[in-house]
């Protein structure tokens, strides 16, 4: 889902996945579910049947992966300030944790079509060398009407001001 | 300050999966790897069922001899492995997949390449397994339990069953850390927990026994394998093991293993009667609290499967009030199912046939159940048929009626057309009556003492056995309705509706039917 907030100093959009973040509640059914995979491997084991030991182990560690990896997906952010001249992305989980500046008058948004209609479009801020890819997580229609909005008011030599077409 | 959200607002727009093999092959997507589970599950429910078939076809009269007993050994431990593995827990899982993300409002799955990869486990595991019946020795034969020192006279199939039990677990595992991932991760902005319809609350519960009791499976498994090959003596009494402990084992992980089997159809059945009955679910909360005691229980139960080994009589004390106690907990959910159907506006359309033919039929199971957690009289029943009517009212007119209850109550939803009510009513009645007549006289039988797993029996069980067997082929025959209902769907009928069910509630009815290849790829708003 993009969202984009007008001020005074000019744009910005906030990019974010469509996962609600429940963040305490997967805290506690991964203990609840270790603590009762490894409490019965554990009980197994001190009775001198300890195979069952490594693979509740590995399971906890596999669990404890797949909630992490899909929780942390719902916090993840990138942001797009459009200013008078700047280009500023930000990109990272709860705090910026990559960034990059451009040129606004230099820079140009590319939305390139999948090589294969399996794959999805791809939206890219270039300027320059350096070419950044935005959205990988929204769909191919989010992304379309995203890529309008910011050609709008980003492109060779300012299209459209910092406004846009407004 | 001002603030826009740029939304596709086009929901239901469908990309067109790929065309061909490569689609199913790689597909992410939770929607094809549901109808792919549940394809995997129809087929190996004919495969199981073939071997049932071939089962009741000996036992129809005493003395046939129609198969060697080595084979039909193998058969009954066959039947019991690719029912489980192969037919109820993928089409649970199928269910899940389908289900689960549209249901909380999510895109897919929360780990799709997962979801790919514990689905064609699934195959390969079956493939290895069904190849053992081949191998010089044949396939196992000592039964689904693979109790010691027996399932060690395997043969050369024995190394490829325990594989095959690892990959299936493997299997099992990951399907279920990706629904504890997507359930927990993945609802839509304001789907709490206490909002999720009640077949996903069974899902995680279900979720949760499966991955806290598969590496007990995984571990007893590994330790027969080194016993075998290694040199260990973990079940070996000569080297100072205990094959008792086995059992123990096993049964640690088994009793949960038959709730897995069971939970999911609970969450089916509570969607199902509501909608016909045109009224709410009585005691949401108590139903969703129900599921989590029934799964709390079904740790501290094993030991009734082994009253007739020995245990001491506090030992056995504890199991049988333990085992009692299920009934509780069960008892609320039969009575809220009853308080939902109670003054109604009911209709009787299939699948509200199958969950009234569940509740009922699965009660009966249930009591027969109760009978058997009693330690005393247990000791007559260990063993003879009346377990094996036992279990398969609970698994056949439970379980398996639940999934067909479900299908045909969704099936609309998945192709976009309706399928022919009249055939599924005759499917239904003639699997009501016939599964009766198959498995309510192996009450009589087991109760006059005839040991289960035995490809001969005496004269006095004859004419028991003769009608069960006729209750069994009838049974077989009406499932190809089942499979032509469902052919004939797929192809077309009359078009469904949206909403499909007048009484329908929750977020899959507000997505056209069929349901786009994509769906909620923006969240839904949840009230």
């Amino acid at each position: 889902m993009a969202t984009t907030i007008d001020d005074q100093a000019g744009r910005c959009f906030v990019l974010k996945p469509n996962i609600g973040v429940y963040w305490r509640t997967t805290v506690w059914v991964f203990v609840a579910l270790s603590v009762a995979c490894l409490g019965i491997a554990l009980v197994f084991a001190a009775a001198g049947f300890w195979p069952i030991l490594p693979f509740a182990g590995l399971e906890v560690i596999a669990l404890g992966a797949a909630l992490y990896v899909s929780a942390r997906r719902g916090r993840y952010r990138e942001v797009v300030r459009i200013d008078a001249s700047a280009v500023t992305i930000e990109k990272g989980f709860k705090v910026p944790e990559r960034r990059w500046t451009f040129e606004r008058a230099w820079s140009e948004v590319c939305l390139r079509d999948p090589v294969h209609r399996w794959y999805p479009t791809q939206l890219t801020i270039r300027s320059g060398n350096a070419e950044i890819e935005l959205g990988a997580f929204l769909t191919d229609q989010e992304r379309a009407s995203l890529a309008a909005e910011l050609t709008r008011c980003i492109g060779p030599m300012g299209r459209g001001g910092v406004d846009g077409n407004k | 300050m001002s603030s826009t959200t740029h939304d596709a607002h086009h929901d239901h727009h469908d990309h067109a999966p790929p065309k061909g093999m490569t689609r199913w092959l790689f597909t992410t997507n939770h929607k094809d790897l549901g109808v792919l589970y549940m394809v995997f599950a129809l087929i190996m429910f004919f495969v199981g069922g073939a071997m049932a078939m071939v089962i009741r076809a000996e036992l129809f009269q005493p003395g046939l001899n129609l198969v060697d007993p080595h084979f039909f050994n193998q058969m009954t431990t066959m039947h019991a492995l690719v029912m489980i593995f192969g037919a109820v827990m993928p089409a649970f899982t199928g269910l899940a997949n389908w289900l689960i993300p549209v249901q909380i409002g999510a895109p897919d799955m929360a780990l799709p390449r997962v979801n790919n990869w514990a689905f064609w486990l699934l195959p390969a595991g079956f493939v290895l397994l069904l190849l053992t019946l081949f191998m010089p020795g044949g396939g196992p034969a000592g039964g689904w339990t693979m109790y010691p020192p027996l399932v060690l006279q395997l043969g050369d199939a024995f190394p490829f069953l325990i594989f095959a039990v690892h990959v299936l677990g493997i299997s099992s595992i990951m399907g279920s850390i990706n629904i504890v991932a997507t359930i927990l991760n993945m609802r839509a902005p304001g789907m709490t927990l206490m909002k999720m319809p009640l077949f996903v609350w069974a899902w995680l519960i279900t979720a949760f026994l499966i991955v806290a009791v598969m590496p007990v499976l995984a571990g007893a498994v590994t330790m027969l394998l080194t016993d075998q090959y290694f040199g260990t003596s973990f079940f070996s009494a000569a080297g100072g093991g205990d094959p008792v402990m086995f059992q123990h084992i096993f049964w640690f992980f088994g009793h949960p293993e038959v709730y897995i089997l069971i939970l999911p159809a609970f969450g089916i059945v509570s969607a199902i009667i509501p909608t016909f009955a045109r009224k709410p679910l009585f005691g949401y909360s108590s139903m969703v609290y129900a599921t989590a005691s029934i799964a709390f229980l079904s740790f501290i139960v094993w030991g009734h499967h082994m009253f007739s080994v020995g245990m001491p009589l506090a030992g056995q004390l504890f199991f049988m009030y333990a085992t009692m106690l299920v009934a509780v907990p069960t008892g609320v959910k039969i009575f809220n199912w009853m308080a939902t159907m109670w003054q109604g506006s009911m209709t009787f359309e299939t699948p509200m046939l199958f969950a009234i033919a569940f509740v009922i039929l699965f009660t009966i199971g249930g009591l027969s159940g109760v009978m058997l957690a009693l330690a005393p009289v247990d000791l007559q029943y260990h063993d003879t048929y009346f377990v094996v009517a036992h279990f398969h009212y609970v698994l056949v007119s439970g379980a398996i009626f639940s999934i067909m209850a479900g299908v045909y109550y969704w099936l609309p939803k998945w192709t976009g057309h309706m399928y022919d009510e009249r055939l599924g009513k005759w499917h239904f009645w003639l699997s009501m009556v016939s599964v009766n007549v198959l498995f309510f006289p192996q009450h009589f039988l087991g109760l006059a003492g005839m040991p289960r797993r035995i490809p001969d029996y005496a004269l006095q069980f004859a004419e028991f056995n003769m009608i069960s067997s006729i209750g069994g082929f009838a049974f077989g025959l009406s499932q190809l309705i089942f499979l032509w209902v469902i052919i004939k769907c797929v192809r077309g009928g009359e078009k469904a509706s949206d909403q499909v069910w007048e009484g329908a509630k929750g977020l899959e009815w507000t997505l056209p039917s069929p349901a786009p290849y994509h769906t909620f790829e923006t969240p839904p708003v949840v009230k």
